[in-house]
């Protein structure tokens, strides 16, 4: 277990040095934020100045380097606009983002299990066939217009649930249930698939040969082992359910990283926005990596593979 | 009997009808549209549908802040959002499949280093790597696809990689080798054909990804810009208007919605037709 946490360690570390790399390139070789910092009249000689103050006029990789060097003491810099340093704005938001992908997360393990164990278990039925549709539909929602639809509906109409911003639990249904019902799609269809294939299995007929209750035999046989790839797949998801997160908190205004990260790219305030991805992309980075050891915890096999 | 073939992939060819009704539709959007997307008409703002009280009833679907026919841009934005689709999938793909083949097939460090940028790429989140680079370069239409394009490629390598590495083992392939056929011509013979298949459904599923993607960006003010009319920029300005008129937010989702179920259904279809033991 310890070599094979050490060897996705190993590659979680490289692939942040690469995510350093191309955010890097982003920034500074696809473009020029001292261009898109000044406005069009901006003279020639104020522009030199900006680009000195800012370190810009020294050759890329002496950049990099000094880039690189700030990374590693988490240093990202200040933000351009807010005069403070990009890491402690970027920390402020946090919270609010990893409370709002865990409920989402949560709210779409409550829909898509459930579902995807009735259907499989009454397979072909019209249960069955409804939550496929479900399904289809549900990955064919474009998510924002999901959360304006709620908006309109919830808030607008009924009066029932605040429009936008973070406080009360209430604030947090729409935005959970928004970004929850991205994911749960790809999830109830890979429960039903794994119980499809583990309800056909010997030790599946065994074990109600030996007349366990039906019950014990689902939970404790069946979904257990489904609940590997579940796993597996939840953490694959996890960059898309992040980028979801971005959207979902630009249609109720939610306090988080996504906002802030949309505002610093609006702003072309590239320390800031600099924080944001790289953040983002070190939690997708120790997401997998949890998700990796989780399953090589639950399923020895793949340890050793 | 083509009939009975048919109805087993049912979703399929609605999926099927979809699609080719909404390319009908954009490639003929001048003859389709009741009004031209950009012309207002300021005696006429913010019409509500012609089924409502107050419409008016040229306007079947209301109007804009600025009187512009919301069924015309709707039929008109349709154009963008098959184009994102189709340009940046052929894009995606091209790069993706190129690479998957390259990295399955030669394998060593090649590979090694493919399969550790296609890491690198996946830690992303999608998102905000394409935001960020569309907003770096300056949002115009352009801009988003080839954004889109360079972004989408490694669930193509992922695939194609793992396939290639699998059907470079098989006998024929090994044959061709023996018979001392070039690497080029064994990979785009031999091995290539075998795996089309599943190129076509991953991309046909991509374009619905990347019709999602671009709605999003247009959403959010960095994708195409006005007065040009997107799907997801028509959301944009109706979202100010939400609380209001309801109408403006609802029916370019909708359009969304059904273009990305119809591709959806035709991709999964596809796969059923590909791969009939999966079924």
């Amino acid at each position: 277990m310890a070599i094979y946490i050490v060897k996705r360690l190993g590659e979680a570390v490289l692939v942040c040095f690469g995510i350093s790399v191309i955010t890097f390139l982003l920034l500074h070789v696809a473009g020029d934020p001292v261009r898109l910092l000044l406005s069009i009249e901006a003279k020639a000689e104020d522009a030199a100045i900006l680009r000195q103050s800012l370190g810009l006029d020294q050759p890329l990789h002496v950049q990099y380097w000094i880039f690189l060097k700030d990374l590693v003491r988490l240093d990202f810099g200040k933000s351009l606009f807010i005069r403070e340093p990009a890491l402690s704005l970027v920390l402020e938001r946090l919270p609010a983002t990893v409370q709002l992908t865990i409920a989402g997360m949560v709210i779409a393990l409550l829909i898509a299990i459930p579902l995807g164990v009735v259907a499989a278990i009454r397979r072909y039925s019209f249960l069955d066939n409804l939550c496929t549709a479900l399904a289809v539909s549900g990955q064919a929602m474009p998510i924002f217009w999901l959360g304006l639809m709620l908006i309109i509906l919830f808030a607008v109409k009924f009066h029932l649930l605040p429009a936008s911003g973070r406080g009360t639990f209430l604030h947090l249904l729409m935005p959970a249930f928004t970004l929850g019902a991205s994911l749960a799609p790809i999830t109830m269809r890979m429960t039903r698939s794994k119980m499809l294939d583990i309800l056909s299995a010997d030790y599946i007929r065994t074990a109600r040969a030996k007349g366990l209750h039906e019950q014990i035999v689902l939970f404790r046989h069946a979904l257990r082992n489904a609940s590997i790839p579940i796993v597996t797949i939840l953490g694959l998801q996890f960059g898309r359910l992040l980028g979801g997160a971005i959207v979902t908190e630009a249609v109720f205004a939610w306090p988080g990283l996504g906002t802030l990260a949309l505002s610093a790219i609006r702003n072309f305030d590239y320390p800031l926005a600099q924080a944001c991805i790289l953040t983002m992309a070190f939690i997708i980075v120790l997401a997998n990596l949890g998700v990796d050891v989780l399953v090589g915890w639950l399923d020895p096999r793949i340890r050793f593979d | 009997m083509i009939w009975r073939e048919l109805w087993k992939y049912r979703a399929g060819v609605l999926g099927l009808v979809i699609v080719v009704a909404m390319s009908g539709i954009a490639i003929g959007a001048a003859y389709v549209s009741p009004h031209d997307p950009y012309e207002q008409d300021i005696t006429a703002r913010l019409k509500p549908p012609v089924w409502m009280a107050g419409a008016n009833p040229k306007h079947l679907l209301g109007t804009d802040p600025v009187g512009r026919d919301i069924l015309a841009r709707i039929i008109y934005g349709s154009r963008i959002s098959l184009a994102t689709g189709a340009v940046s999938v052929i894009i995606s793909a091209l790069i993706g499949v190129l690479l998957g083949l390259i990295g399955g097939y030669y394998g060593r460090t090649l590979d090694s280093l493919i399969t550790n940028l296609v890491n690198v790429m996946m830690a992303f989140p999608f998102m905000l790597l394409a935001l960020t680079a569309v907003a770096v370069m300056g949002p115009s239409f352009r801009n988003m696809v080839i954004v889109l394009g360079i972004t989408g490629w490694p669930i193509y390598t992922r695939v194609v990689r793992a396939e290639t590495a699998q059907i470079k083992t098989l006998e024929f392939v090994v044959a061709a080798r023996a018979l001392g056929f070039s690497s080029l011509r064994v990979i785009l013979r031999h091995v290539f054909p075998n795996l089309f298949n599943t190129v076509i459904v991953t991309s046909s599923l991509e374009v619905a990804r990347m019709i999602l993607m671009e709605s999003i960006l247009s959403f959010l003010g960095l994708g195409v810009q006005p007065p040009t009319p997107s799907w997801g920029g028509m959301l944009g300005e109706g979202r100010t208007y939400m609380l209001t008129h309801w109408w403006l937010a609802t029916f370019p989702g909708i359009a969304i919605f059904i273009t990305t179920l119809g591709i959806n259904l035709l991709g999964d279809g596809l796969r059923d037709v590909f791969d009939p033991h999966q079924v």
